[in-house]
Parts: C-alpha cells; sequence; structure tokens
C-alpha cells in the first residue's frame, strides 16, 4: 500500500507528466514513472490516479494497452486490437477466415505483429496477425486528441493464436470498463468546473451568471451526477466483477454526457468556440463513452439479461 | 458483532420464525393492520436481541455500529414484513432523544421504541413553513416551568398513532428565525393536541395535521437548549440520509426484482430496467459510502444533498419504468396488484418533496458544494 504522502506524490508526478506531454512522450514519462511496475503492484490505485489523471487533463497515453495486454496475459509491450467503438466484443471473428472490426492506439503503427482478441465458435483466443494484413486508418473522429486508429480486415491469416482462459475477457473487459469510468469521471470534474468558474466570472444583468437558480441547478445537478458516479466506481473497486466494472462505466459515461451538456450550456456562446478549452473535452467524454460499451448500450444490454434470468443481484453489501 | 455475522444469525432467526413473523393479511393491508405488523416485527426482533444492535447501551441497546441497524432494517424489508418509512423513523427519532434528552429521559423512553411498545412523530412542518422551516410559528410560550404550545403542524406522520411528538416551536420573535427555535418532547395524550389524518393521492393516510391549543408541556421536556432546537433539527439528518435510505434502497430493489420477474422481453423494456437498475447500484454504492462515513464518526454535511437527490431521482426512474411497463394495469386495474403499483407510483412522486425538495438539495449543493455564492 501506498500511504497518503506517497500517494499524493505520485499523484502530483503523472499530472505533472500529463499536462506536459501527450502522446509517445507521455508514454515515456509515465514508463519513467514507473507505471508499469506499478500497475503490477497496485493495479487499484495505479489505474486510479493514472486514469482519473488523463481524464482531468485530457492527455492521451496508451496505458489502457498495458492495462488490458495484462488482463489478457499477454506481453504487455504488444500491440493490440481493441472493440469497435459502441461494443465490447471481441474485435475478431473467425469465419473461414479472420474479420476484424475494431479500433487501435498509434502503437499499431509500428508493430509488425498484431495481437487481436477473436472469437472462434463462441471461444475467445488472441490470435497474432501480420500488421500488414491488416488495414490500419488514423481517424479524426469527434476526437481527433485521441489518435484512434480504425483497425479492419475481411479476410486475413493468423500467425498463431491462443485459446484464452474463459475469464479472460470478461476480466480485460471490467478492467477496461472500470480504467475508463476513472477516466470519464475525471473528465466530467474538469468539464464541471470550468463551467463553474465560468459561472462566477461571467456577468450579466449586473450580477454573476452563477447567482441565477436555474445555472445553479443545473450545475448541483451534473456534481449529483458525478459523485454517483464516483460511488459506483469505488463499488467498482471494492466489489470488483463483471457487472460492477459495466455499471461504473455507464454510471460514468452517464455523468460526463450530463457534465458535457451542462458545461456546454453554462458556457453558451463561448464554449462553442474552439477557441475555449472546454471542447475537448466534451469531445473526449462523448468518444470516451463509447469505447467498451456506452452508458446507453450497457443498460439496454443488462436490462435485458435481468430480464432473461429474471433476478437482480445486490451487488453492493455494508 | 460485524455486519456479516448479524446478518447471517438474523437471515437464519429471520427465515425460522418465517410464519410468526409474517403480516396477518392479505396484500398491503390497511394502515391499522401496518402499524400493528409493524409493532409486532420490532417486539420480536427486541425479544430475539436484533433489535439492540447500534444502539448504545446506555439506552437499552447491544452497542456496535450504525450499520449493524442498517442491516436489520434492510434484511426485514428485503422480506416486506414492515414499511421501511415506519420502521425507519426510529432512525431519526432515537438519537435525537439520545444526543439531545437528560441520559434519564433517554434511558427510559428510548426502550419502548426500540420495543414498538410506542410509535413516536416529527412536527416539523407547517402550513406556512414547508421549504422555509425556520420560518416555522407553532408557538410555545414560557410560563414559569412548562410551555403552552399553540398552532399547527402538518405532514406529521403517524402522529394518529404516536405516544411522543418531536415538536419544533418557535420561542424567539418571528425574526429570529433558526435561533429563536425550541424543540419539546410531547405527550400527544396531553390535552388540546387534534390530531386530523390526510388523504392523499397515494391512498394511504399516514400524514396527519396535528393542531396544539393551549397544550402544556413541561420544562425538562426540552430537547437541547431553549431556542436551539434548530441544532436538534439538523442532527437528524445524518441519520435519515444513511440508515434511512439504506432501508428504502431495500424497498426499491424489492419492486425492481417484481418488475423484473413480469417485464417483457423487449429493448424499450430492457433499455427502461437497465436504467433504473443502474441508478439504484449507484444509489445504494453512494449510500454505502455514506453509513461508512458515520461508522466511522465524520460529520455529514451538505453533501448529504447529493444523497438526497440520488434517491429521489432513482426511486422516480424505477416507477416511471413501472408506469411503462405495466401501464395497463396501473391505469384501470382494481385489483390489489393495480391498486398498489399505482399507489407506489404516485407515493414516488413525493420522493422529490418530502425530507427537503429537490429545489432546496440543489441550492445546497450550488452553495455549499460548488460555492456559487449567494442568488
Amino acid at each position: 500500500m501506498l500511504d497518503d504522502q506517497e500517494q499524493e506524490l505520485l499523484t502530483a508526478g503523472v499530472r505533472a507528466a500529463m499536462t506536459a506531454h501527450t502522446g509517445a512522450d507521455l508514454d515515456a514519462a509515465l514508463a519513467d514513472l514507473g507505471w508499469l511496475d506499478l500497475l503490477d503492484a497496485l493495479p487499484d490505485i495505479a489505474c486510479e490516479i493514472v486514469f482519473t489523471t488523463q481524464g482531468e487533463t485530457n492527455a492521451a497515453s496508451t496505458a489502457l494497452d498495458d492495462l488490458v495486454l495484462g488482463a489478457l496475459g499477454a506481453d504487455r509491450h504488444a500491440t493490440l486490437v481493441m472493440p469497435a467503438a459502441a461494443t465490447a466484443t471481441p474485435p475478431g471473428h473467425f469465419g473461414d477466415t479472420l474479420r476484424v472490426d475494431g479500433l487501435a492506439s498509434r502503437r499499431i503503427d509500428d508493430a509488425s505483429q498484431v495481437l487481436v482478441p477473436a472469437l472462434v465458435d463462441g471461444v475467445c483466443t488472441l490470435t497474432s496477425v501480420e500488421r500488414g494484413s491488416l488495414s490500419v486508418v488514423q481517424v479524426s473522429g469527434l476526437d481527433p486528441s485521441l489518435g484512434l486508429r480504425r483497425v479492419t480486415a475481411t479476410s486475413t491469416a493468423a500467425t498463431s493464436r491462443v485459446d484464452l482462459d474463459v475469464d479472460a475477457w470478461t476480466r480485460a473487459v471490467a478492467g477496461a470498463q472500470l480504467a475508463l469510468a476513472h477516466e470519464l469521471v475525471g473528465c466530467a470534474r474538469k468539464m464541471l468546473s470550468i463551467a463553474v468558474d465560468h459561472a462566477v466570472e461571467r456577468v450579466q444583468f449586473d450580477r454573476p451568471i452563477a447567482s441565477f437558480q436555474a445555472v445553479r441547478h443545473r450545475l448541483a445537478e451534473t456534481l449529483v451526477a458525478i459523485e454517483g458516479a464516483a460511488a459506483a466506481v469505488r463499488s467498482a473497486v471494492d466489489f470488483p466483477g463483471s457487472l460492477t466494472a459495466a455499471l461504473a462505466k455507464a454510471a460514468a459515461g452517464d455523468a460526463a454526457r450530463t457534465a458535457g451538456r451542462s458545461g456546454l450550456q453554462v458556457l453558451a456562446g463561448i464554449g462553442f468556440t474552439t477557441e475555449h478549452h472546454f471542447h475537448p473535452h466534451l469531445r473526449r467524454a462523448n468518444v470516451v463513452d463509447t469505447l467498451w460499451g456506452s452508458a446507453d448500450h450497457i443498460d439496454a444490454e443488462i436490462g435485458a439479461d435481468l430480464i432473461r434470468s429474471r433476478t437482480v443481484e445486490r451487488l453492493v453489501d455494508l | 458483532m460485524d455486519t456479516s455475522a448479524l446478518r447471517s444469525s438474523l437471515v437464519a432467526w429471520l427465515d425460522a420464525n418465517a410464519d410468526e413473523l409474517a403480516p396477518g393479511y392479505g396484500g398491503s393491508g390497511t394502515l391499522d393492520e401496518q402499524m400493528a405488523q409493524l409493532a409486532k416485527v420490532k417486539r420480536l426482533l427486541f425479544d430475539a436481541g436484533f433489535m439492540q444492535w447500534g444502539w448504545p447501551e446506555a439506552v437499552g441497546g447491544r452497542g456496535g455500529s450504525a450499520a449493524l441497524r442498517a442491516v436489520v432494517g434492510e434484511e426485514i424489508t428485503r422480506r416486506d414484513l414492515v414499511i421501511p418509512g415506519y420502521f425507519g423513523m426510529i432512525e431519526v427519532l432515537a438519537p435525537t432523544v439520545i444526543d439531545f434528552a437528560s441520559p434519564e429521559v433517554a434511558a427510559d423512553l428510548v426502550p419502548k421504541l426500540l420495543r414498538g411498545d410506542e410509535q413516536w412523530c416529527q412536527g416539523f412542518s407547517e402550513p406556512g413553513s414547508g421549504s422555509d422551516l425556520s420560518s416555522l410559528s407553532c408557538r410555545a410560550r414560557r410560563d414559569g416551568d412548562r410551555f403552552v404550545v399553540n398552532g399547527q403542524k402538518v405532514w406529521t406522520s403517524l402522529s394518529q398513532y404516536s405516544a411522543k411528538c418531536v415538536l419544533l416551536t418557535r420561542t424567539g420573535t418571528p425574526e429570529s428565525r433558526h435561533r429563536g427555535i425550541t424543540a419539546l418532547l410531547v405527550d400527544m395524550d396531553t390535552p388540546g393536541i387534534t390530531v386530523r389524518p390526510i388523504d392523499v393521492i397515494s391512498g394511504v393516510a399516514e400524514f396527519a395535521e396535528v393542531f396544539f391549543d393551549d397544550v402544556i408541556v413541561p420544562d425538562d421536556r426540552v430537547l437541547g437548549s431553549e431556542n436551539g432546537g434548530w441544532a436538534v433539527a439538523m442532527a437528524l439528518l445524518p441519520y435519515e440520509r444513511s440508515t434511512s435510505f439504506w432501508y428504502r434502497i431495500a424497498l426499491l430493489g424489492n419492486r425492481l426484482d417484481e418488475l423484473v420477474a413480469l417485464a417483457p422481453d423487449d429493448p424499450h423494456t430492457a433499455a427502461l430496467i437497465g436504467t433504473a437498475h443502474r441508478q439504484l447500484h449507484t444509489l445504494r454504492s453512494r449510500t454505502r459510502l455514506t453509513i461508512e462515513r458515520l461508522v466511522r464518526g465524520e460529520t455529514l454535511g451538505a453533501e448529504t444533498s447529493v444523497d438526497k437527490v440520488l434517491v429521489a431521482s432513482a426511486e422516480q426512474t424505477l416507477f416511471e419504468a413501472a408506469r411503462s411497463i405495466l401501464a395497463g394495469p396501473l391505469a384501470v386495474d382494481d385489483t390489489d396488484f393495480g391498486e398498489r403499483w399505482r399507489n407506489d407510483y404516485l407515493y414516488s412522486r413525493a420522493a422529490s418533496v418530502y425530507g427537503g425538495t429537490g429545489e432546496i438539495q440543489r441550492n445546497i449543493i450550488a452553495r455549499r458544494l460548488l460555492d456559487l455564492g449567494a442568488e
């Protein structure tokens, strides 16, 4: 365990790295801070600090690759294809040949071999393919700063493949969802703080707009959503499992979208410009919500599972 | 005693005594029947030694943390043995007396509450003082070693069944606001008290108006200090918004179970159920952390307004889902089934009104948690 002071120091180090760097430089800075060792030794704390701070600073690292590769039992320095937007299913499917539709980080640019989680008759495998056999296109999308690559192949061959443990993919999904839930909470807090600062400083009708109840209640509602999400994230840490992680991701996605909507409304005209520093967070919130399953998808999927099983488990206890 | 040990021994006892604990009526029962059931369950829990966990030994309890009480309330609610809103009143009434009455009075009275011998009520709201509680005007005039009370209270839950009332009165000038309020522990059989139950849209007349006409209260029944009643009123919020919420969450969990058991398997319904489930899980996650803070002895303050908004939103999302999924029965079935969902749906609309409206909570969050300055 880290004591409070050590945790503060580490957080400050990560924040400094994420404020100064993004992309490859940030990955190098995280490596210098001992991120991979920390992820092995204290995964919960490492994950919380790195991803929450990433959400607050809007930096883009490939820490998620490290985390998912670890959960799949693969080399953390390998290159991974992740699920397509708005899904949490393996990006590869074996029929007669291997079809791939997923997303990757910029790591894929320099790789010669790429790992694709791929389904074979319902079993998840980790399949290695030649980078050259895949179509890799850098996408701007809603958040260009993420540097995502769309990875597709309609028919490709595997170099090698290993069957994963039954639980490995489930654990990887839960790990990714929890990490992104941290990121969304950090991102939502940042958007709320920008909106609060603006509301206090912006004067109309000779008074700060923060004095108007309509503005106050919108911001209060946002804090409620964020604190609820933060509690759901805590539950996912204290009661680990695929359901608590998915619920944390959905609650955090919902909170981040709420923060984006209300922040933009409170900022009004200035928030609509690219001169203001709000829009990168709004973009990040919306894209991260869709990665590894959006709030809407998770709600619908869990709802359908509950109806099919006709039972509701209490996931959190005193 | 820790929560899991208590839970397992309690569950075993509840299973072994299920027949005796079960309500003697079918369906929801009348309010009279529900109150008799509440007293019976408390008595059985007390005699078996469960009701005393989490309360100080000085008032007949067995000690341990407030989380133990949360477990007891949750388990009996899960079995639909009591209405958690009625059972949970003990969470706000007993701490008030323990913290603000003399040790002798507390030791004498709290066991009656725990054992189910007595029901008590809380006289706070008035016709002219709803959200603006500190404007209350029910007057208590000092007359030697006693007070003479005149005025009216409203929304006084279960006062028609109550032996005692924690009553907020105006003892200062009308302008004294929260500085001129005194809390009194009033015997409800004192001459001059009239209780009139209020018919409400959700069917069950659990609320009442209470009229005070020259009601004499001895001054040893002051809770806290004279003109110090505001502190008494504020002190109960941490309990109302931790252990009491835990019971409410258990009830909402029961209703979600029922909804899931009969919901049609289609995408629209799945989305409604999924969102209701997520909000309830989020609320439960938050309340767990709040109870942990209470148990650690932290001071709970304005941040519990977040909990209050979450509980109201989760309840209303759940019953809006029920209204959609059970649209037919809710609208036109005169069966017990239709009646109960209809009443629960209507009652859920009060969740953002009672205990401080959603608007008041958002005002507090904006001012105290977001530092947005004055309106």
